[in-house]
């Protein structure tokens, strides 16, 4: 018996409309992608215009003739920009590696280890999520005041590190996912439980940690608040805070220079998402949280 | 655990105390100072009793906004002035503790300071955020250090002290220059639309009517194409001049309640309405959000600009492709009016050294000071007369000299808008009336009387 054959014409017709399907997706998708990416590129245009072409009207795109001196101009300004990099860099590092450790051991506990309170503990963890930052900004300063760490970093560390709800919640979903079985299999063959948690659930919960470490290093990279309120000496400044030098409360703001100095800033950020990418999706994917 | 085991376990247990000991030495890296300096103390007690002590200097510190933008510059040069002069000779040193962002934050920082009891020596306060620290008492009363001192104010223009006074003649700023309000205009288009400027005299001015029929014809086209005639902020202190000049104002002089259902006051939000949002003289919020009212007269689609003198800088900076020039707001039934904008130095009441911080405050606001503030062209009018008159050919460049006197006779002209308690929270819920006027969803009289009930609550919230 042979299979019946599907006459060619009504193939090439499915294959025609699949075919426009996609397309037609593809290409809003392309609108969207364009509509997102215009504000983007329009920074980046404006970095290299002349103070004179941002406004000009029509608009350009292009900038005739390219100043690159923008850049020069962030970087050799008598301003604490390169200072300002490296006090970034230090606050980003040792949030993200404190949130890693913290978040994970406590998303771990709360969702492997039964104790006496773990919902109740849980529910007033998440409950936190709901307060906004603005309520407790004055709080948290009287006490960091109280404690002499005004003007210095540790308020942008300790309490960022301490305090993340998100990230537990985060990391405690990913370890919901790990098998029971799998943990009473090493605890069988002599896990400790530290080594359960760091040998057997930490390797399957990689893209959770690569996510929790990119939306950490975005939020603390990006930080203007925290660091406006509780730093007073520019050498102490973020790049958020300096970055803000090129604005003016009296008119006058060098547009061209300060869109040099936010491309310069967002640089490190964009290059950690592109080596990152995979992971990040795959842990939006997982637990459809954007952040 | 097999050996293999043993070494893996041996080299993550390594691996975790070195991150740990990592992680302990940058923390301490960020340690503040005060930590380095606890050793002082005690090598200074072991020094012979017999060396000479040094002058006890008093440490004032000074928070204000600023980058690297002409303020930040100013206040920077005019500490270290500040520090080299009088300092010396008085033993103060000021510290200026740099904020670089805009009003909100800026007042978030300094009353968070103020709650933690760490609060600034002199602080630099635009009359908007005025109410949020005077409702709440954390402002120094200046009448007693005035007297002291023996501060003769009548060298200052009146509108200095004024501004910051409550009812009860409490002093909580002293302001350093006198903004006020008029109508930016790109002469290139009047001249496209055939109009010719009117009178720079605010005797002689125009009157609300022809304001109007100029905007009208000064408005054409259609979507991204068109061109706007007038604008003015949507916010009611922006709006004060015309409230006055409609013989109304947008609250009482005792901050207990706003006056936005008076008879003027409605008339003038009426015509206000009208003009700019029914007949579309105006960009409405979904135009200024995506390219704001400063873009549009930048880049010749807006032909009238009504705003204040601090945006003489930016426009003398950016305006390169037309003719620009400012002319004074028109009259109404009770008159012509123009807005007070008057930003001044206080001192907060938890100051630990209110006298050295007045000594840097007087400073602050005579003549050194305000001849450095008109070189810069900040703060419009300075508050020192005598700096004023000497200066006047100074102030307001690139204007021509009858053009600049549009500002120099606009203080003669001024209204201080009127502060309610709680502000903050009145001037959100105006602004919010405002747009669902812009939106169609309320009349001018009924967002009045809205206004009115919904200040009433938070004023009422607001009162001990």
């Amino acid at each position: 018996m042979s299979l019946p054959e599907f006459p060619p014409r009504r193939n090439s017709a499915i294959k025609i409309k699949k075919g426009l399907g996609i397309l037609t997706w593809e290409l809003v998708l392309l609108i969207v992608g364009i509509l997102m990416a215009v504000p983007f590129i329009w920074m980046l245009t404006t970095s290299l215009k002349e103070r004179s072409q941002v406004f000009a009207f029509p608009p350009t795109f292009i900038p005739d003739p390219i100043q690159w001196s923008n850049y020069k101009e962030v970087w050799t300004r008598d301003i604490p920009m390169v200072q300002a990099y490296l006090n970034s860099i230090k606050i980003t590092l040792l949030v993200t590696l404190g949130t890693l450790f913290n978040c994970s051991i406590a998303g771990y506990a709360f969702a492997k280890i039964k104790f006496p309170g773990s919902g109740l503990l849980f529910g007033i963890l998440l409950a936190t999520m709901m307060i906004p930052g603005q309520v407790t900004l004055v709080p948290m300063y009287i006490l960091m005041a109280r404690i002499g760490w005004v003007d210095s970093h540790l308020p942008l560390i300790v309490p960022p590190i301490m305090v993340n709800a998100f990230g537990v919640f985060l990391m405690r979903q990913f370890f919901l996912n790990v098998p029971d079985e799998l943990l009473d299999a090493a605890r069988i063959d002599g896990a400790s439980p530290f080594q359960m948690f760091a040998k057997v659930s930490i390797p399957l919960v990689k893209p959770a940690m690569v996510t929790l470490a990119i939306f950490t290093i975005l939020s603390s990279w990006n930080s203007f608040l925290g660091p406006l309120i509780y730093l007073n000496t520019p050498e102490k400044f973020t790049v958020p805070l300096v970055i803000n030098y090129f604005t003016s409360v009296v008119g006058g703001t060098e547009w061209s220079v300060m869109m040099a100095a936010i491309t310069t800033a967002l640089a490190p950020i964009i290059l950690i998402y592109l080596v990152f990418q995979r992971y990040f999706i795959q842990g939006i994917a997982r637990t459809g949280i954007k952040g | 655990m097999t050996k293999k085991g043993e070494k893996i376990m041996k080299r993550n247990w390594f691996t975790l105390v070195s991150m740990v000991a990592i992680l302990a030495l940058l923390l301490g890296a960020c340690s503040p100072q005060a930590a380095e300096t606890t050793e002082a103390p005690k090598e200074a007690a072991e020094q012979p009793t017999e060396a000479p002590k040094p002058p006890e200097i008093v440490k004032v510190t000074f928070m204000a906004q600023g980058g690297d933008d002409a303020q930040g510059q100013i206040f920077e040069s005019l500490t270290q002035q500040f520090n080299e002069s009088v300092g010396k000779e008085k033993g103060i040193e000021v510290t200026y503790v740099k904020v670089p962002a805009d009003w909100p934050e800026y007042v978030q920082k300094v009353i968070a300071s103020i709650a933690a009891g760490t609060a600034p020596d002199v602080i630099n306060l635009s009359p908007l955020t005025k109410m949020d620290f005077t409702t709440n008492d954390y402002l120094l009363d200046l009448n007693p250090l005035m007297t002291a001192d023996g501060v003769d104010a009548s060298l200052w223009y009146p509108p200095t002290f004024d501004a910051w006074k409550d009812d009860k003649g409490k002093l909580f700023g002293f302001g350093h220059g006198i903004y006020t309000e008029a109508v930016y205009y790109n002469k290139n288009m009047f001249k496209d639309a055939g109009l010719t400027a009117p009178s720079l005299e605010w005797d002689n001015s125009w009157t609300w009517d022809e304001f109007a029929d100029y905007a009208r014809k000064l408005t054409k086209g259609e979507g991204a194409e068109k061109q706007y005639g007038l604008f003015v902020e949507p916010q009611l202190g922006w709006m004060t001049p015309i409230f006055r000049s409609f013989c109304g104002s947008i609250g009482l002089p005792d901050a207990t309640r706003l006056n936005m259902d008076s008879e003027g006051s409605v008339a003038a939000l009426e015509f206000l309405t009208d003009l700019m949002w029914k007949d579309g003289a105006s960009p409405r919020a979904e135009v200024t959000s995506a390219t704001s009212a400063y873009e549009l007269f930048l880049t010749g689609k807006l032909a009238m600009f009504w705003d204040g003198s601090w945006m003489m800088p930016g426009f003398a900076n950016d305006i390169k492709d037309f003719e620009w020039g400012v002319l004074p707001l028109p009259k109404g039934e009770c008159g012509t009016f123009t807005g007070y904008w008057v930003d001044a130095y206080a001192i907060p009441a938890a100051s630990k050294n209110p006298n050295a911080a007045f000594e840097f405050l007087k400073f602050m606001v005579d003549d050194a000071a305000s001849n450095a503030y008109v070189d810069q062209g900040l703060f419009g009018i300075p508050g020192k007369i005598s700096v004023a008159q000497a200066r006047a050919i100074d102030l307001f460049k690139p204007l021509t000299t009858e053009e600049a006197k549009v500002w120099l006779e606009s203080a003669k002209y001024g209204s201080t808008p009127e502060y309610t308690l709680n502000w903050n929270e009145v001037w959100d819920t105006t602004n919010k009336v405002i747009q669902r006027i812009q939106l169609g969803e309320v009349s001018a009289a009924e967002a009045g009387k809205l206004m009115v009930e919904e200040a009433d609550r938070i004023i009422k919230a607001a009162q001990p």
